[in-house]
């Protein structure tokens, strides 16, 4: 398939297409065309991606327990005790709004997910960013059971929303570098692109389901990373698209 | 670095040789930012009591009871009794016409005061039984989903995939009645909620699962749209949640606290609408 770079002597616009149609069919392009463009500096793309991982041991959490002794024997009560902690993962230098994609071990699992859990005592965590922070938040609750340390690493994929392009730049091309559309294509950034050996999945559907008081999740790889001995529905997932940065 | 256009082809690397640009792998870019504000309330399951015990005390000081007895009833009183009365007299004796001294009896009545114990029947109050309920909460199974539109993408977009924050707000947090709120490690901070987010839960002794919560952000045709949806089943706590005893023998009603399983959620939306070339 013949594929077109054009860069727009007037209005500065570089665009790369997948045809060897005019030029000007793709100047303003519609939501129809979107398919066709491999790039466009009219439109807004996600680089410049910034990975952060880090392990975190998360402390014991201890049973609330008292004893009341009857005449010839003893019974043990417990107190539920919940808690919240958070934990620095790294450096956020792309800002609060920056999108990004948490992985929890290996598996991409869905924000507020138990990643450990003793009989009726979890612990939950949710990845959060700040605007110069990248953080883990861990909400716990004990009943019968402590919660023995753990050690988790956790891995973010962070993305750069390239919504404006920079300077008057409309193509150039050095010894070292290739910047086109304002610097919204640029050889020192990463971009998302689909691949077979995907860094992560990224999907327009939902990832888990409820019912019968249980949770499945199903991830966008299609594996099942969660799935209660209760839950009583059918959900199959949705099928993602692998990307690498 | 470098730039090829050959072969149908365009390539850019980088520095080290690393591909960052090709058109034969498809790159995708962002076609929409969908900012929207939503709450959502989880309703109350609802739930009833069941008794977890009845028990009972035959022997409670604060339960006292009327009851006849027998017991030693001791009175003064005046006491006649019949029998020999004797006394020692001079009789005269008409045969030999002399006197002699000599005991004299004679059957009658004597009456004295003194005092006189019986056994009785008596009416005594003593500690009597007491009887009580104590009372556990179950919630009731339910299901719940509401789904709302956070915005739309131009038609024939045909979106590839969503990349969503939410800074979500637990304004009213559920619980249960024995273990307290609902485990929630959503923070009032930017999380990632690609596809669905976990928002609450609840376990069972064991380990099940009884109660989940979630939202899921997906598109269904231009529409991004958020659901909520929660399922819980019957959960059945067997801890003293309330109680009551009266006097007698037959235990009381003894309704147990109610559970207020409702949860109320405003969620910030931010969701960037995907799409790879074809």
């Amino acid at each position: 398939m013949a594929h077109t770079l054009h860069a727009d002597g007037t209005s500065g616009k570089v665009y790369i297409y997948n045809n060897a149609s005019a030029p000007s069919i793709y100047a303003v392009p519609t939501s129809a065309q979107l398919g066709d463009l491999n790039f466009h500096s009219a439109l807004s793309y996600l680089g410049n991606s910034v990975v952060v991982e880090a392990t975190v041991t998360h402390p014991v959490r201890t049973r609330s327990s008292y004893e009341t002794k009857g005449l010839f024997s003893s019974t043990t009560h417990y107190d539920p005790v919940q808690g919240t902690s958070t934990y620095n993962l790294g450096n956020n230098s792309l800002g609060a709004n920056a999108p990004f994609v948490p992985f929890y071990g290996t598996a991409q699992v869905p924000s507020g997910t138990v990643i450990h859990q003793v009989g009726e005592s979890v612990r939950a965590v949710s990845i959060y960013v700040t605007a110069t922070k990248v953080k883990i938040y861990e909400s716990w609750a004990t009943f019968d059971q402590s919660l023995p340390a753990i050690t988790r690493t956790y891995k973010v994929y962070l993305f750069n929303t390239l919504f404006t392009g920079s300077g008057n730049t409309s193509l150039a091309i050095t010894g070292n570098s290739f910047t086109a559309g304002f610097g919204k294509l640029s050889s020192s950034y990463r971009y998302l692109r689909d691949s077979a050996s995907p860094d992560f999945y990224v999907t327009q559907g939902k990832t888990a389901d409820v019912s019968g008081g249980g949770l499945k999740v199903v991830l966008p790889d299609g594996s099942v990373q969660y799935n209660s001995s209760n839950y009583t529905g059918s959900f199959a997932g949705t099928s993602g698209r692998g990307v690498e940065i | 670095m470098s730039f090829s256009a050959s072969s149908n082809n365009i390539t850019v690397t980088d520095s080290s040789g690393a591909t960052i640009f090709n058109t034969d792998t498809p790159m995708p870019h962002i076609t929409n930012v969908i900012t929207a504000t939503q709450a959502h309330t989880f309703p109350e399951s609802g739930d009833s009591s069941h008794v977890i015990a009845y028990y009972g005390s035959s022997a409670d000081s604060t339960c006292p009871v009327n009851v006849q007895v027998w017991r030693e009833v001791c009175n003064y009183e005046y006491v006649t009794v019949w029998g020999n009365i004797c006394s020692w007299d001079y009789v005269y004796d008409y045969g030999t016409g002399t006197y002699s001294y000599q005991e004299v009896c004679a059957y009658g009545p004597t009456t004295t005061y003194e005092n006189v114990c019986r056994d009785q029947l008596v009416w005594e109050q003593q500690p009597g039984p007491v009887s009580g309920t104590v009372s556990g909460n179950t919630v009731s199974a339910k299901d719940h989903a509401a789904t709302y539109t956070l915005g739309t993408v131009t038609s024939g977009t045909s979106p590839d995939f969503l990349l969503a924050l939410m800074t979500a707000t637990r304004t009213t947090a559920g619980a249960q009645h024995d273990m307290g709120t609902f485990t929630s490690a959503i923070p009032a901070n930017k999380i990632a909620a690609n596809g669905s987010t976990v928002l609450e839960s609840a376990f069972e002794p064991g380990g099940a699962s009884w109660l989940s919560r979630i939202v899921s952000v997906y598109l269904d045709g231009d529409s991004v749209k958020a659901e909520f949806k929660h399922s819980n089943r019957q959960y059945v706590g067997w801890t003293d949640m309330g109680s009551a005893s009266v006097c007698g023998l037959f235990p009381p009603d003894a309704s147990a606290a109610a559970s207020n399983t409702s949860s109320t959620w405003s969620i910030i939306f931010e969701v960037y609408v995907g799409k790879f070339t074809t």
